[in-house]
């Protein structure tokens, strides 16, 4: 039987698995730093969008507050020139919005210090303005109406105006420039959050990629794998295969052996039999008290001597077959040992020690380069001594032996070829020879039938095989086929 | 018809012992033909088929054989075969005599054509039992001439 290592590699799968998390993480930090951000940026948009609205709201307040003041000086001019009360109520409206809005604006500015100076700039110049105001009025209201307009044409209270104008003007403009920057701000944060929305969706496209194409390299990976596995699976199949059928072939073998041996132990034991009933027969015969002849006793004579040898000679026979099953066994227990073998010079060897006896019968035998292995040394010398003995043996007497050994490498294998010119052997024998205490041909030459078997045995334990080749009369060649690399196997 | 005294027995049997229980056997049960032992498959077949191996040399007589299954040179059913195959002994009654008792063995035996098929029992008091009641059945069989189509 042949045992070959079976080894299957499993793909392994280097760990993808970090990469992958690592990308999940990268996911997922990108997209809390951009909800983050966005927030924040969201936030920040409100609150530019809050200082616009609030810098709006001063804005109108200044114009308002600038309204009022112009409605009061209006109320008093009307009542200048006309002397109709319901100016002065006019006025009085435009002057109390004065103090309203001033409270207002003071709240609303509150967090401008410029525009608080500003404003501390311009009130006393209102109150001025309003107490201008308020003397016109009270002398329009004494009928001093001469008084009253020379204090309007003196152009104080026109320059007072003026100035006022010219602040109020110049607190609008600094609002104005504010709204602008708080606009400006408010847009920027808007591009950024954009930027910033766009940027993320970006790289977490990117890593949605990434991860795809490391999903679709993996699942390609483990396609593979698969494949693989299926292949050895069908490899070990193959191997079973093999495997069951080298059992059978050992499992028929054991058979056949059990078949030979059983019919040749039982052989003999027919005879031991036979003649010790022909023993019993004629023991009654010999111990009678009847008179016989001396020829008649000469016969009995014979027939006891002829059963006993009979006995004798099975009995001899029983023996050589059991020692020879006891010696094939012991050789079947023996271990084989793998060295390095030059299988050359063992061959030159074992035909060294057959050169004298092929000197006296005539004969030579021709070597051919023989490649060396690995396998065990014993076995081999036993293999190819037999082989050698059977090829003089079993030689033709009307010609001069011809043996020629040579191999041939093929692939793990070498196959080395005992080729004879001796007698040869019949098609239907080629079985036969191999079997255990079965020869084929005349049976002239001394022999037991275990040589090839034996051979066989030990040729398929070094995990080869051999063939025969025969033309009946002309020759015979043994083809014993090695593996170059014998591996022992428990 | 031939007269069944003529009949030739053909013993071809490698074990002397065997050959000798047999014959003794045959003989005890007063069987008188000629046996013509052979102990080797290859002697036999030579005598029984002849050089040509068509065994019509033996056309005119009549032939009995008696067969052991595990010669030393060659296979028992290889000779049962070439005999049934042979144009002049192809009627000839074949007794297989052997100590195998694989069935498949005898079934193989009875397709070549074998007339009878003993096993060589370890009783000895069997053993001889059989080959006298073969003695009587030849001597009351109808043997056919060799030859005859």
């Amino acid at each position: 039987m042949v045992y070959r290592a079976v080894s299957i590699t499993l793909p392994i799968i280097r760990s993808r698995i970090p990469i992958q998390v690592a990308l999940l993480v990268a996911g997922f930090a990108v997209l809390a730093t951009m909800s983050l951000t966005s927030l924040w940026l969201a936030h920040e948009s409100d609150r530019a969008s809050e200082y616009v609205a609030h810098t709006l709201e001063v804005n109108a307040t200044i114009v308002t507050y600038q309204g009022a003041l112009r409605r009061a000086e209006s109320g008093e001019r009307g009542f200048l020139l006309t002397g109709e009360a319901a100016y002065l109520n006019d006025y009085a409206i435009g002057q109390r919005r004065l103090g309203e809005l001033q409270v207002d604006l003071e709240r609303l500015i509150a967090d401008n210090p410029q525009q608080q100076a500003k404003l501390q700039d311009v009130l006393p110049l209102v109150r001025q303005k309003m107490e201008k105001l308020a003397t016109t009025i009270a002398l329009k209201q004494q009928g001093r109406n001469d008084e009253a307009i020379a204090i309007t044409k003196s152009g104080a209270g026109l320059d007072l105006m003026n100035r006022i104008l010219a602040q109020i003007l110049a607190m609008l403009n600094d609002e104005r420039s504010l709204l602008h920057e708080r606009q400006e701000y408010a847009d920027r944060t808007n591009l950024l959050l954009f930027a910033v929305n766009f940027a993320g969706g970006l790289i977490i496209t990117i890593l949605a990629l990434a991860s795809i194409s490391l999903i679709r390299k993996r699942s390609h990976q483990l396609a593979q794998a698969h494949a693989e596995l299926e292949q050895a699976n069908r490899g070990l199949e193959e191997r079973v295969a093999e495997r069951t059928a080298d059992l059978r072939e050992a499992n028929d073998e054991i058979q056949r052996f059990a078949f030979i041996v059983s019919h040749d132990l039982r052989s003999p034991l027919v005879n031991i039999m036979g003649f010790t009933s022909e023993l019993e027969a004629l023991e009654n015969e010999i111990f009678s008290d009847a008179e016989i002849t001396p020829e008649q006793r000469e016969m009995q004579r014979k027939e006891v001597a002829e059963a006993l040898g009979f006995i004798k000679t099975s009995i001899g026979k029983m023996d050589r077959l059991i020692k020879a099953i006891l010696n094939l066994s012991r050789a079947g227990r023996r271990e084989f040992h793998p060295q390095p073998v030059s299988l050359d010079s063992l061959i030159k060897s074992l035909t060294g020690d057959v050169t004298h006896r092929l000197q006296e019968i005539g004969g030579q035998i021709d070597l051919g380069p023989i490649p060396d292995i690995v396998s065990d040394r014993l076995a081999l010398e036993q293999i190819f001594s037999n082989l050698i003995d059977n090829a003089i043996k079993y030689r033709r007497d009307d010609r001069p032996v011809q043996i020629k050994i040579d191999s041939e490498e093929r692939g793990n294998f070498i196959i080395v070829r005992v080729a004879d010119n001796g007698r040869g052997i019949e098609k239907r024998d080629y079985e036969r020879i191999f079997e255990l205490f079965r020869r084929a041909g005349a049976q002239d030459r001394p022999g037991e039938g275990i040589g090839l078997a034996h051979v066989r045995a030990l040729v398929r334990r070094l995990g080869g095989s051999i063939r025969v080749d025969s033309i009946f009369g002309q020759g015979t060649t043994f083809a014993v086929i090695l593996p170059k690399q014998w591996i022992a196997v428990a | 018809m031939s007269d069944h005294t003529s009949v030739t027995i053909v013993m071809i049997e490698d074990d002397e012992g065997h050959a000798r229980l047999i014959e003794k056997n045959i003989r005890r049960a007063g069987v008188n033909n000629e046996i013509k032992p052979f102990t080797t498959g290859a002697s036999a077949l030579e005598f029984l088929l002849g050089a040509d191996g068509t065994g019509m040399q033996h056309a005119g007589e009549t032939l009995l054989i008696l067969l052991d299954l595990n010669l030393p040179d060659m296979a028992g059913t290889d000779i049962l075969q070439q005999i049934k195959q042979s144009a002049g002994l192809k009627l000839a009654p074949v007794v297989v005599l052997t100590t195998t008792e694989d069935r498949r063995e005898i079934q193989r035996c009875y397709d070549l054509g074998c007339n009878v098929y003993i096993t060589k029992p370890m009783d000895y008091e069997h053993f001889g039992q059989a080959i006298r009641q073969l003695g009587l059945f030849f001597s009351v069989i109808q043997v056919p001439e060799a030859g005859r189509v």
